[in-house]
């Protein structure tokens, strides 16, 4: 393996062995955006939901 | 513990490390030893990224810590969805972009050499502490079971990791993770079944959980802006979101797991996975507590969960001092008995003065219970120094055994011994290819073959198991066990994590400000957990915040004392 495996200096600039198409991959389903907006909205939903049953709760 | 438990926890204990050696029986080249062979898929990757977080500790602490402080603990994962989408949007392109094998190469790319050994070093010191926890959790588990020396014990457990890790690499562990991630939530939806099924018919769940309520238990979040308070929503937000961008997107043992994704999809979806289903997980585990703690106020508790702590103070001279704090606890126990039978009876009949009497009532005799509580931990303190004077972590361990159907407690440790040897063998493995790629490879043997590679990595992993024993020896000092790992995590991550942001989101920053600004951060984040009371989750975002302002603070003096100097 030499100096080009595990270990050696990394290249110096990004994008050079992965095909751009593979960073820029949709997903196998819905949008990157959508996946994002249902786990930061189950986020605000479980806030609101613990918020109301700390405060129900006292 | 029965035979049927016996044969269950020791059958799948050989079933587990006969696999780990059987999968790996084949000679492995370096990328497949450190990395797996980047074949897993998204939902592999989820899993096998929350099984590495959840360790024994998870099963041990969570619980405990529900029972004696309630629910707030969860608020520390607030900040974890966050950190995923960032990750995802951000970290993983770079890193894939750079095909490394360790985060830390992704700084010699953007500063050099000695920064990318510094987070390495920083990430080796606190991963390799934490280990030692980790081995130390389940070390727990038997000693209390099995009537074994605690050492010993962890000695014992040690070994068997640092064999299981050191033959089958990251390939075994990854794949043995995701079902054991499976097996660990069906084992802990059965405990929380099976405790809400021995409350008494006078309280079912949502009684249960309204008496938990009344009791202090359901604050699950609390808005207020208090520093000194380790867990609230802001500290939650703020500081368990640069937690978790640090320990998900700079911590190798997290980092080595979705890089071993078949891509860049897959590994983004592994994380965001994870972003999706912790925090129901821990509202789980910590509602489990939670239940277990009603429980027991209608069934009397143990004064005090370590049982062998206890039989100190009972051989001991203050024997009396602690049968009249039993006594106490046993007259309290009896008046909240009958206190959450008038209460429920006041519900039922919607009288609202005297439900709002008997949880008056209630508040009493849980105050009273709690000043006798702390009396035990003093005299347990005084009489036995090198007990453990916090009971938190056996208070799971005490109901699984006192009160779960044979073999389902086989299981059960069982499954909790497996998450240990599972985190621990992906935790020994990030150390000891960190170890290999960071710094053998980087600074002593950059010719090494492929088949060299592979023995350093193993024997740097089997070091850093060594070590790891070594530090599960002293762990018995800390008071909490999951809260030492944060405590822990959170001294070092800020500064790792600073410099990541700057590596990412800077462009004009040269590479010595930014390692002299992290060597000063690290200091003053130390000396700030000496001197100081607040709360640990904060010293992330301090330590972060110190990286980032001193960087640009010292290329500015570096700048305006250049002139100076040349002329």
């Amino acid at each position: 393996m030499g100096g080009s495996g595990p270990g050696a200096p990394p290249p110096a600039r990004s994008g050079e062995e992965r095909p751009r198409d593979e960073l820029a991959a949709a997903p196998p389903f819905l949008t990157w955006r959508a996946i994002y907006a249902i786990v930061l909205g189950a986020l605000a939903v479980e806030v609101v939901v613990f918020a109301a049953i700390t405060a129900a709760l006292r | 513990m029965t035979a049927l438990d016996a044969v269950v926890l020791f059958g799948t204990l050989a079933a587990i490390v006969g696999y780990g050696v059987w999968k790996t029986r084949h000679a492995q080249d370096a990328a497949a030893y450190l990395h797996g062979g980047y074949a897993d898929k998204w939902h592999t990757i989820g899993l096998s990224v929350m099984a590495t977080q959840a360790s024994a500790i998870t099963f041990l602490s969570t619980p405990g810590q529900a029972y004696t402080d309630g629910m707030r603990f969860l608020q520390f994962y607030f900040g974890l969805p966050l950190a995923m989408v960032v990750l995802s949007v951000v970290f993983i392109p770079r890193f894939y972009g750079l095909r490394v094998y360790t985060a830390y190469e992704l700084l010699e790319t953007r500063f050099d050499r000695k920064t990318r050994q510094l987070a390495a070093f920083l990430f080796l010191i606190q991963r390799g502490l934490s280990a030692g926890i980790t081995i130390y959790a389940p070390a727990i588990v038997l000693s209390t079971v099995l009537g074994w020396p605690l050492q010993l014990t962890s000695i014992s457990i040690g070994a068997l990791v640092i064999l299981y890790t050191v033959v089958g690499g990251t390939r075994a562990v990854s794949q043995t993770q995701k079902h054991q991630m499976v097996v660990m939530l069906g084992g802990m939806a059965v405990a929380f079944v099976v405790v809400v099924m021995r409350l008494p018919p006078e309280l079912p769940l949502g009684r249960a959980v309204r008496l938990a309520g009344v009791l202090g238990k359901m604050n699950i979040v609390d808005f207020s802006a208090r520093l000194d308070s380790r867990y609230t929503f802001w500290s939650g937000i703020t500081g368990g979101f640069f937690l978790a961008l640090s320990y998900f997107g700079t911590d190798q043992s997290q980092v080595q797991r979705y890089l071993s994704g078949r891509t860049i999809t897959e590994s983004r979806l592994g994380l965001l996975f994870n972003g999706l289903f912790k925090i129901p997980m821990q509202f789980l585990i910590l509602l489990t507590g939670v239940m277990v703690f009603v429980f027991h106020q209608t069934e009397r508790p143990p004064v005090f969960f370590n049982e062998p702590a206890l039989a100190a103070v009972r051989a001991s001279p203050r024997a009396g001092e602690l049968a009249t704090l039993e006594a106490s606890q046993a007259a309290l126990a009896a008046r909240k008995q009958t206190a959450i039978r008038a209460w429920s009876t006041a519900l039922d009949r919607q009288d609202q003065s005297s439900v709002a009497q008997g949880e008056d009532q209630l508040r009493a005799a849980e105050a009273g219970t709690e000043v006798v509580r702390g009396n035990v931990r003093r005299l347990v303190h005084e009489v036995a120094p090198r007990a453990e004077a916090n009971d938190t972590d056996y208070v799971f361990i005490s109901f699984v055994l006192g009160h779960l159907p044979r073999g389902l407690v086989g299981l059960l440790l069982a499954v909790i011994l497996c998450a240990a040897l599972s985190s621990t063998a992906s935790e020994l493995t990030a150390l000891g290819g960190t170890t290999v790629i960071d710094f053998y490879k980087r600074s002593f043997r950059p010719d090494a073959t492929d088949a060299q590679t592979v023995r350093a990595a193993k024997l740097f992993t089997a070091g850093w198991g060594v070590l790891a024993v070594v530090f599960a020896a002293l762990a018995s000092m800390v008071d909490n066990l999951i809260q030492a790992v944060n405590i822990l995590g959170s001294l070092f991550y800020g500064t790792i994590l600073g410099l990541f942001l700057v590596a990412l989101f800077t462009k004009r920053l040269r590479a010595t400000p930014v390692f002299v600004a992290a060597l000063f951060s690290e200091a003053l984040v130390i000396v700030a957990w000496l001197t100081t009371d607040i709360g640990f989750l904060w010293f992330n975002v301090i330590g972060c915040a110190l990286v980032v302002a001193l960087s640009w603070a010292l290329q500015a003096l570096g700048r305006s004392a250049r002139p100076a100097t040349s002329a």
